[in-house]
Order: C-alpha cells, then sequence, then structure tokens
C-alpha cells in the first residue's frame, strides 16, 4: 500500500481554492446559499467551464482536460466542502452515457454545449409505480414512422423546470421480460406533450412531475441501441453513486462543531461533547480513507461496485447521524432558518437545520441505501442471490 | 495519466504479499482450528518451543533493525503479518513483544508489557531501593523473559524470575498474568530512560501496541466475515440458505461493511504513524473506530449464527471471544476517546 496522495493534486486543490475565491462574487454566493441553482448560478458554471474546470474529468476527443479520476476527486472535494453545487447529473451522468453509447451526432450535438453548462439535462427515469424497482417502469414509446409517440408519467424529475432536455426512460418492447424491453430516448423539454408540475419537497428542494401525453420524439432521440436501456442506467448509476458521496459535507459539519464548542470555550467541561466529537472524527476518519480508496481504483481504471454501494450507504447514513449531531450539540438555534438574523450558519453560511432537512434525501436517492446493501451482500460478500 | 496516480495504492506493496502469503502459510500450517481447540482445553500450549519458532522467523523484533537482532521491516510490512496472525487465531505474543522491543530498538528475545494501561493497576515503585507493585495483565509473562515496565519516573526492565506470576485466563487463549513485585532490589533492574525520554519512550510502546493489537483485531474480523459467509451460505431454514433472506443480507452486508472500514482505516492509521512518528492521530481514530465496529460485528454474526455460534464445537467463539479481547488490549474506548479528543482540537 501506499497512502500518499500526489503533491500535484495536493497543489490543484489549493489552486482551485485560490481561483474560487476570486471568481466568486458574494451576489453568486448568495444564489447558492438560498437556492443552489438559478441564473447567477449558472453564469458561473459557464465560467468554470470556459476556464477548463467542468470537463477535468473528461477525453481530451471530447475537449476535456483528460486529468485522472483523482483531479476529479480533488474537484468534487472543494466544490462540496464549500456548499457549491454542479451540474453533476448532466456533467457527468448524462454526458459520460454519450460518451459511451451516443451516436456522432448525438455527440457533436450536446457534448460542447454541456461543458459550457449552456445546456442542461432533467433525468426522466422514476414513476410513480417504478422507483426502487425501476425496471417495472410503465412509460411507453410506440414507433409511428420515424417518430417515437411516448405516454406516461415521471416523478422526482429534479431540476425539470430548469432543464432544456429531458432523459427518458421507456419501455419499447412491452413483450420483453421487464430489463429487457427498455430504451432510452432524449428530447427537448419544450415540446408539445410534455408538461412539468412541480412537487415541492423538505429542505426547500424543488423537483417535479413530468406528464408525457403523445409526446413525439424523432428516432434520432434514441441513445444507444433500442431494448438496451437497462444496462445503460445501471452503469450510469455506478457513476452518479461515487460522485454524490457527501464526505465533503461532513467534514464542513465537524469542522463547524469543533470550531464553535472551541468558539463557546467550554468543549474541555463537556464530557458528551468531547465523547461524540471523538466518535465524529472517526467514523469520518474511515470514510475519508475508503474515498480515497475508491478514488485510487479509478485512476487505476477499475470500476468500483461494491465499494461505490459502501461508500454510499455509510456516507450518507453518517451524514444523515452527523447533522442530527450537530443539532443536538448546537442546540435549538441550530435550527432556526437562514432567512432568520439569528440563524446559525456554517462557513459556507447554511444551516445545520437544512442539511439535516436534506442529509435524508440520498438515503435513497442514487439507488437506496437498502438495495445498495443487497449489492454488497452479492458482490462484495459474495453471497447468492 | 498512471505517472500522477502512482503513488496512491491499495494494494499489498511486493514485500507485503510475500510476507503475508509466508505468515499465512506458516499459521495455517502450525496453528489450524484443531490446534486452538487443544490450546483451549489445554491439551496443548504456547511453550518455549513455539517462541523459539517465531522468534527464527524474526517475528520479535520485526521493525527493529537486523543489526540489533531485528527484521528490518517497515511498520506497514509488520502490520500485514499481524493482519494474518489475527486472522489465524494463533494465541502468539507477537503484538506485546514488538511493541516492547519496537520501542526499544531491540530484536530477538521476548521482553514483554503490560495490557492494563490508564493506570489501572497501581504500578511499581521504589522504597529504599527496592522495587515493589502490582503491573496487571501481561501476556505471556510465562515465556518471556523480562518486562518493560515504568518504575516511578523511570522506565525499566525487569526480570520476571522476579516477580509473582497470577494467571488472569481471559476471554480469549492468550496466556496473561498479574505481576507482583515485592521487594526486588533497583541492581537488578535495568533503567533504560528517566524522566521525560521516559515517558516519550513508554508512549512508543503504547503506540506500537495499539497499532499492533489494532492489525491483529482487523485480521481477526476477516476471519468472522469469512466464517459467517459461508455458514449463511450453507445453512438452509425455511427451505432455503439464511443467505436468501433480504434481513440476513442485510445484516451480513453492514458486517462486510464495517471490517472493510476497519481495515483501511488501521492501515491508514499505522500508515501516518509510519511516515510522521509524531502523528499517532489516525491511529487513536482508527481504533476508536475498529472498537465500536467490534461491537456491531458482535451482534451481527452471533445474530446471523444462531446457537450454532455459541456452542463450542463450532469455531466461531474463538474468534468472536479473541476479538473482544484484542479490540480491547493496546487501548479501551476510554482512553481512545480521550486520545482521539486531544488530537482532534
Amino acid at each position: 500500500v501506499n497512502f500518499v496522495v500526489p503533491r500535484e493534486i495536493v497543489e490543484f486543490e489549493a489552486e482551485l481554492n485560490r481561483y474560487l475565491d476570486s471568481v466568486l462574487s458574494e451576489e453568486v454566493l448568495e444564489e447558492f446559499r438560498a437556492h443552489g441553482i438559478g441564473r447567477k448560478v449558472t453564469r458561473f458554471w459557464q465560467r468554470l467551464g470556459a476556464d477548463g474546470y467542468l470537463g477535468l474529468g473528461w477525453p481530451v476527443e471530447y475537449g476535456g482536460a483528460g486529468r485522472s479520476p483523482l483531479y476529479l476527486h480533488a474537484f468534487h472535494h472543494v466544490m462540496g466542502y464549500r456548499g457549491l453545487t454542479i451540474p453533476l447529473v448532466t456533467l457527468e451522468t448524462i454526458a459520460r452515457a454519450l460518451m459511451r453509447i451516443g451516436s456522432e451526432e448525438q455527440k457533436a450535438k450536446f457534448l460542447p454545449r454541456i461543458l459550457r453548462a449552456e445546456i442542461e439535462f432533467a433525468i426522466g427515469y422514476t414513476e410513480p409505480d417504478a422507483g426502487t424497482d425501476l425496471a417495472a417502469l410503465q412509460t411507453r414509446a410506440v414507433r409511428d414512422g420515424d417518430h417515437y409517440v411516448v405516454n406516461g408519467q415521471k416523478i422526482y424529475t429534479s431540476a425539470a423546470h430548469l432543464a432544456d432536455y429531458l432523459w427518458l426512460a421507456v419501455r419499447t418492447d412491452p413483450a420483453a421480460p421487464k430489463h429487457r424491453g427498455i430504451s432510452l430516448l432524449v428530447t427537448p423539454i419544450e415540446t408539445p406533450g410534455v408538461e412539468v408540475a412541480p412537487l415541492p419537497m423538505m429542505a426547500d428542494h424543488k423537483t417535479n412531475i413530468v406528464f408525457l401525453r403523445d409526446l413525439r420524439i424523432p428516432l434520432s432521440g434514441l441513445i444507444g441501441e433500442e431494448n438496451k436501456g437497462w444496462s445503460y442506467i445501471t452503469t450510469q448509476l455506478n457513476y452518479e453513486r461515487v460522485a454524490i458521496s457527501p464526505v465533503p459535507i461532513i467534514e464542513r459539519a465537524y469542522d463547524n462543531l469543533c470550531a464553535r464548542l472551541q468558539e463557546a470555550g467550554a468543549l474541555a467541561a463537556k464530557p458528551f461533547a468531547r465523547a461524540a466529537l471523538a466518535e465524529l472524527a472517526a467514523d469520518l476518519y474511515a470514510l475519508q480513507v475508503m474515498d480515497w480508496k475508491i478514488a485510487a481504483m479509478l485512476a487505476d481504471g477499475r470500476v468500483p461496485v461494491h465499494e461505490a454501494s459502501l461508500l454510499k450507504v455509510l456516507s450518507n447514513e453518517l451524514n444523515v447521524r452527523c447533522q442530527s449531531l450537530a443539532v443536538q450539540l448546537l442546540g435549538p438555534r441550530s435550527l432556526v432558518r437562514r432567512e432568520s438574523e439569528s440563524a446559525l450558519l456554517d462557513p459556507a453560511g447554511l444551516t445545520t437545520e437544512r442539511q439535516l432537512r436534506r442529509s435524508v434525501v440520498n438515503l435513497f436517492g442514487g439507488g437506496s441505501n437498502d438495495i445498495q446493501r443487497d449489492l454488497v451482500a452479492t458482490f462484495g460478500l459474495g453471497l447468492p442471490r | 495519466m498512471r505517472v500522477e496516480t502512482a503513488a496512491l495504492s491499495f494494494e499489498d506493496s511486493e514485500t507485503q504479499a510475500l510476507l503475508r502469503q509466508t505468515a499465512a502459510e506458516f499459521l495455517a500450517g502450525r496453528y489450524p482450528i484443531s490446534r486452538l481447540y487443544a490450546i483451549e482445553s489445554g491439551e496443548s500450549k504456547v511453550g518455549p518451543a513455539e517462541l523459539a519458532e517465531i522468534r527464527e522467523l524474526g517475528w520479535l523484533g520485526l521493525t527493529v533493525s537486523e543489526s540489533a537482532g531485528g527484521a528490518g521491516l517497515s511498520l506497514l510490512e509488520a502490520a500485514v503479518i499481524l493482519d494474518e496472525l489475527g486472522y489465524s487465531g494463533a494465541p502468539l505474543p507477537v503484538a506485546p513483544g514488538n511493541a516492547a522491543g519496537g520501542a526499544l530498538g531491540r530484536g530477538g528475545d521476548l521482553v514483554t508489557l503490560g495490557e492494563e494501561r490508564r493506570g489501572l493497576s497501581g504500578g511499581l515503585r521504589v522504597e529504599g531501593g527496592r522495587v515493589s507493585g502490582r503491573v496487571g495483565l501481561v501476556a505471556a509473562a510465562d515465556l518471556a523473559g523480562t518486562l518493560l515496565a515504568p518504575v516511578g519516573e523511570s522506565l525499566a526492565l525487569l526480570p520476571l524470575a522476579a516477580a509473582r506470576l497470577r494467571p488472569a485466563p481471559n476471554v480469549d487463549l492468550a496466556g496473561c498474568f498479574d505481576l507482583d513485585f515485592a521487594g526486588l532490589p533497583t541492581t537488578e533492574i535495568e533503567v533504560v530512560a528517566n524522566g521525560s525520554t521516559a515517558a516519550a519512550l513508554a508512549e512508543r510502546a503504547a503506540q506500537l501496541q495499539t497499532a499492533l493489537r489494532l492489525l491483529e483485531a482487523v485480521g481477526m474480523m476477516r476471519r468472522v466475515v469469512e466464517l459467517t459467509k459461508t455458514f449463511v451460505t450453507d445453512r438452509i431454514v425455511f427451505g432455503q440458505p439464511v443467505a436468501k433472506f433480504q434481513a440476513a443480507r442485510h445484516r451480513a452486508a453492514n458486517l462486510f461493511m464495517d471490517v472493510e472500514m476497519a481495515r483501511w482505516a488501521a492501515y491508514h492509521g499505522v500508515w501516518r504513524l509510519q511516515e510522521d512518528a509524531g502523528d499517532p492521530g489516525g491511529l487513536w481514530l482508527a481504533k476508536h473506530w475498529a472498537i465500536r465496529a467490534t461491537e456491531r460485528l458482535l451482534v451481527h454474526t452471533h445474530m446471523l449464527h444462531g446457537g450454532v455460534g455459541v456452542t463450542m464445537e463450532y469455531p466461531l467463539h474463538l474468534f468472536t471471544q479473541g476479538l473482544m479481547a484484542r479490540a480491547t488490549r493496546g487501548g479501551d474506548l476510554e482512553e481512545m476517546v480521550a486520545r482521539a479528543t486531544a488530537w482532534a482540537r
């Protein structure tokens, strides 16, 4: 083993932090803190794209910098610690899928604009009766000449109210076994037959219901091969699982707790706080090491499978525990919302209450933790299915 | 791209892999489950012949330079041997021997030390040129010639022949004793350091003991995972393997994830200490984590094994009891909380 993080990665993190300090205005930060997305945020992403940060891990042939996954890991780490969102789904999930299975025409049409943060995609996979059991999806696409005609309903379609394109999983062969009759289609969201309705969520998170009624998508909107959608979807989720690790969020919460409690000056006299912080520090340390292990695997060209599930499960569950603990250590003031002048803000300008409410989302987002446990049992431990 | 990432690796180095294989083969040959049972029943014991064998292997001075009678390994190289030792369940005094010997820089002969930290046993004092007092829970005191212990403000080597040994049988198979010294002349002890030097040396021995016991614990956890996997795969209930039930799969997955985390945190903590002798922070955090992982592991594995797991004829108890001991020795949770908080902020 050798756990030395290469010097250039450490230097890159420092360089990125200096860069962000120089380009982030208070106005942009305010939009990040209040909504996480918006016009100013989008313009900031476009600047990141123009300055080469969005395509760090993208291959050179698609306009990226072709850097090792360790750079990408460092990038996510810095952005996450600062509470800065990035158009992750479009940039990593969609773009990676396009690179792998998109036609040359689709690549040429979408990839350069994704890299410049000019377009965003919303993913329409989940349906009211197909969530964890995604392969049960019922949205139907029927060929009609040189078009597919799509009917059905999607739910939890995050960012559909802001997106330019909709990336859909649909059933193209209802006679086939359920994993074999699924295809991926892409369409501009401003197309007759697409209706986006808001679905407000806890933690100020906005998501949507998308109704699809006689939506016509040209055959050129098919991604990859017809009826092969399931294998494309599951490969994508592996990337997403690694990218949504909340390790930097937990780090920020830990640092904030230590600073706040030291400020209060009485940490030495608080045996519970000391013991709780020690436990949190130990939990976080073990996670950080595992996070690096996965980055090292990716850098070595290997695909983490049960490792990604492990990190997803343990990091997101620790995030819930950590934010809950922060509330208990900081007291009821930590539950005051950020609109109030008396709200307690962390170094990223965020409240604990919102992070606690947000933390529960990724217990199921990116693949339910209990399904991930099943994957760990199968692929990590080698149990029979 | 390879050049950028060449340094970061979570795989055994060539030397580690070789050491691991050699240790695993030796231990599997000498300490199969049947031998552990014989030690448990008293039919067999770890005696001078076994000690001579591990001395020959260099296991009594793993990190000590070859010129001082050791094997000249790095701490991370020594770690894989302790990992394999834990996996085997063999109750050999490698951890205490290397903690004392490693701190002193002396290889060859077994020097042991007390496992009861935090001053719980009272310790040794000098009055009128004579040493008296108690050292608690000393591993292999019946095999070792010498004890490393604080005597007042000094750190000293004491002849074990001068102590009264009282067996303190433990939850695991390792021989353990309480020692009483009653008026041993100070001329018969070897003071190795005084004052702050003594404190620093004692601290180094304590850190090594934490590291080595932690790696032993991690190896033992791997064995528990393996036994659990086999059991839930082979055991049929309601007409199918236990492993088919989601509740059981989730428990087994939790067990597996805990052990993976404990293992990599342990290696990382040991690495930090190896790179910088002034940075035991990762070690304290990793041990803190491993102790709590052990608590969960006991619940999961025994729940999954049911009655079979607690019968003496099924070997699981050899490893869960061994783990109870190894998670606690080399620093218990009370000590780790104190150390981790002092270190973290």
